[in-house]
């Protein structure tokens, strides 16, 4: 018996009496004897709880009980004649303040309650949200210019995640692995990036690192990271930080050759092909670049108003879909990587699902899948504008890059770049993805990451809203996926079962896209809160 | 809303009227002992809380706007009174005369089948114990007192989302630690 089943068995326990069965309830019962003793037993349970004996006791012992309080009542002031004491709890206060539990548990369903209440206070939504976001790692970074921003909150400005310990490491291989010259000009940040090394290293596994964008392109420049919040001011950074990368090829490309060596050792993610600066001026990644020239293609996530950060990747004169139909593998990846920092959360898992539950703590250590699986790689916080990632899914027709035609990254970048160093800690995209791509199976997870599911699935609220059409009421969707990420089905139960709007549910969710895994197939049932919008 | 009988105590106390506050004590405080006695495991703690629970409601009757039934009201109160209370009394000392199971009846129909109900509700009152703070109080809420997921949510200041989950929750886990024999013996006759 697995486990939709069991919420759906659960879930007809609340139904009113007079409610017509679930039928997959109702058949699974009737053929499944482990179904029927489950579903038994928990009626059994339930019907305990509610005829739950009181024992007798005498009326006069609660009159004695209420003359007592009418006595206490009568040397106690009401509310607006208490004098407030100092140091008076805050219970006494306002004793009907929501009770604060200990051990709160938050559902994983709480990540749907975002669809109409906002909550700025849950770590549990910022978890979530912040695995939403694409990676901000640049697509190509050189040697001295990683400087990443330690904030114990999840910077709007970034959308990059990336696992503190394996940035912290990252950071001290970077400065050895620099080259002298490099090295040179890294030197006064030093004691500054060793600081940060050092603080990083204290800080425990729930601290979100944002590297800064632009920083990557423009070594010289002494990028200042905007603490989170500071949304614009790290933008027009970003902004002035990428026109000044530009300005800086541009001025690099009309030198010789030989006069380019060196400034291109220097910055290595602004391009491999000198001659041809398109790319780099390119606004938005949709943008194909000339065909003539086979090139690193690095675009500044600054310059992308969306925030989405293809990774650097070497094509030939194929046009490029980076953006749109090929997710960045190493944003893949750090999002696999940044399970680790949720992974303590697994046990109030969004699914109520032991193997989605195991899949999360062998998160960290996955390769990302092969990049064919667009709609997974659009988080939410990607996109400003309200429609959610997976909402507007990328159509399975959409052509893969054609990383099989990859050519090997450019010396520029070269074997010491932080992107290399990157691909290889977090396992996936840059020169990693051709042997990806050669042999997916070997390299496909066993089946996709709890946060990976809950990422698309989440992604689906806004639909999933229009779809409820101003109803509220929770919607759980037993969704069944197929290896290759497309959902074979989806069915809703609940009060919207047979009902228009499960209908509508039901084909949002089918037109999802998970991450390709190795097992035949996952089976998880999403329970979608719908409330109403908050005034 | 809170009911017009409701109200018309409440104006009354709200302008000082002790009995009518008595009046809305007596119509409310066997609920409130009950689910009490559920959150708390000792009827002394009990009868506690309820003074408690209602003392605090009287200091604070201004705050109440009478949006909300009055009974929800209390039970926020008194969730935080036995919450309070069940963290400073931190040795958690087994009643063994645990006041939430029901005494075998003598005389009864069967005598063996009337005590081995009530262990098992001493059982169950165990397992509901073993739950954490937010399962057991929800639990508590939705199957004991049988409130709907709207009044909980009410109560504990949470949606209705939070409330089903947890309601599920301690379902599963209350199945997972009783034994089927308990089960048996919980059945309906």
């Amino acid at each position: 018996m697995d486990d939709p089943l069991k919420l759906k068995i659960a879930a007809s326990l609340d139904l009113p009496t007079d409610a017509a069965a679930d039928p997959d309830v109702a058949r699974a019962i009737d053929a499944d004897p482990e179904a029927r003793a489950y579903a038994r037993s928990l009626h059994t349970l339930d019907a305990a709880l509610r005829r739950w004996p009181e024992r007798p006791r005498a009326e006069s012992s609660w009159e004695a009980l209420a003359a007592r309080l009418d006595a206490r009542v009568a040397e106690t002031p009401t509310g607006a004649k208490v004098k407030k004491k100092k140091g008076v709890s805050r219970e006494e206060a306002d004793p009907a303040e929501a009770p604060v539990f200990q051990d709160d548990l938050h559902p994983p369903t709480e990540s749907n309650q975002a669809m109409s209440e906002t909550q700025d206070q849950d770590a549990d939504l910022e978890g979530l949200a912040a695995l939403t976001r694409t990676s901000n790692v640049p697509p190509s970074m050189s040697v001295p210019t990683v400087r990443p921003t330690l904030t114990d909150e999840v910077d709007d400005t970034s959308s990059g995640i990336v696992d503190i310990k394996k940035l912290a490491a990252m950071a001290r291989s970077a400065e050895s692995m620099a080259p002298a010259a490099v090295k040179e000009e890294a030197k006064p940040a030093e004691p500054e990036k060793k600081a940060e090394a050092k603080k990083a290293a204290a800080k425990t596994d729930d601290v979100m690192v944002t590297p800064s964008r632009a920083a990557a392109a423009v070594p010289k420049v002494d990028h200042v990271p905007t603490k989170g919040g500071n949304t614009w001011l790290g933008m027009f950074g970003g902004l002035a930080l990428a026109a000044g990368a530009f300005a800086l090829y541009t001025n690099t490309a009309r030198q010789s050759p030989e006069q380019a060596a060196a400034p291109m050792a220097e910055a290595p993610a602004a391009n491999s092909a000198p001659s041809d600066p398109a790319p780099v001026a390119a606004p938005t990644p949709a943008q194909p670049p000339p065909p003539a020239a086979p090139m690193a293609v690095a675009v500044p996530a600054s310059a992308d108003p969306t925030g989405a950060a293809p990774a650097a990747t070497p094509e030939p004169a194929a046009p490029r879909e980076i953006p749109a139909a090929a997710p960045a593998p190493a944003a893949e990846a750090e999002r696999a990587a940044a399970d680790t920092v949720v992974a303590r959360r697994a046990e109030s898992a969004a699914v109520p699902h032991a193997a989605a539950r195991g899949a999360v703590s062998a998160a960290a250590p996955q390769r990302a899948p092969a990049p064919t699986t667009a709609a997974v790689a659009r988080p939410a916080a990607a996109q400003p504008e309200a429609a959610p990632p997976a909402a507007r899914p990328v159509p399975p027709t959409a052509p893969a890059r054609p990383v099989a035609a990859t050519p090997p990254p450019p010396s520029g970048g070269g074997a010491h770049s932080v992107d290399d160093m990157m691909n290889r800690i977090t396992g996936g995209g840059g020169a990693a993805a051709p042997a990806a791509a050669a042999a997916p199976s070997a390299e496909l997870p066993e089946r996709p990451t709890r946060s990976q599911m809950t990422a698309v699935l989440s992604g689906l609220n806004g639909p999933i809203r229009t779809c409820a059409n101003g109803q509220t009421g929770t919607a759980p969707v037993a969704i069944v996926i197929g290896n290759d990420g497309a959902v074979r089905s989806a069915n809703v139960s609940g009060q919207f079962s047979g009902t228009p709007i499960g209908e509508c549910i039901a084909g949002v969710v089918r037109r999802a896209h998970f991450p390709a895994f190795r097992a035949q197939q996952v089976n998880i049932t999403y329970p979608y809160v719908i409330l109403p919008p908050r005034n | 809303m809170a009911s017009l009988e409701d109200q018309q105590w409440l104006e009354r106390a709200r302008n000082g009227d002790r009995k009518a506050f008595g009046a809305l004590v007596r119509q409310h405080q066997r609920r409130v002992h009950r689910l009490a006695l559920q959150l708390t495991g000792s009827a002394g703690d009990a009868d506690d809380v309820v003074q408690e629970t209602f003392l605090r409601a009287y200091r604070a009757i201004h705050r109440f706007d009478g949006r909300a039934d009055l009974f929800t009201w209390l039970y926020r109160i008194c969730v935080n009174v036995a919450l309070n209370l069940r963290r400073q009394n931190k040795r958690v000392i087994a009643d063994l005369d645990d006041p939430r199971v029901p005494e075998p009846v003598d005389g009864g129909a069967d005598p063996a089948l009337s005590a081995e109900r009530a262990s098992a509700y001493r059982e169950l009152a165990k397992a509901l114990d073993s739950l954490s703070e937010s399962l057991r109080t929800t639990m508590v809420l939705a199957c004991v007192e049988q409130l709907p997921y709207k009044d909980i949510a009410q109560v504990l200041g949470c949606s209705e989302g939070t409330v089903a989950w947890r309601v599920h929750e301690a379902r599963r886990r209350l199945r997972e630690c009783i034994h089927a024999d308990v089960l048996a013996a919980l059945e309906e006759p």
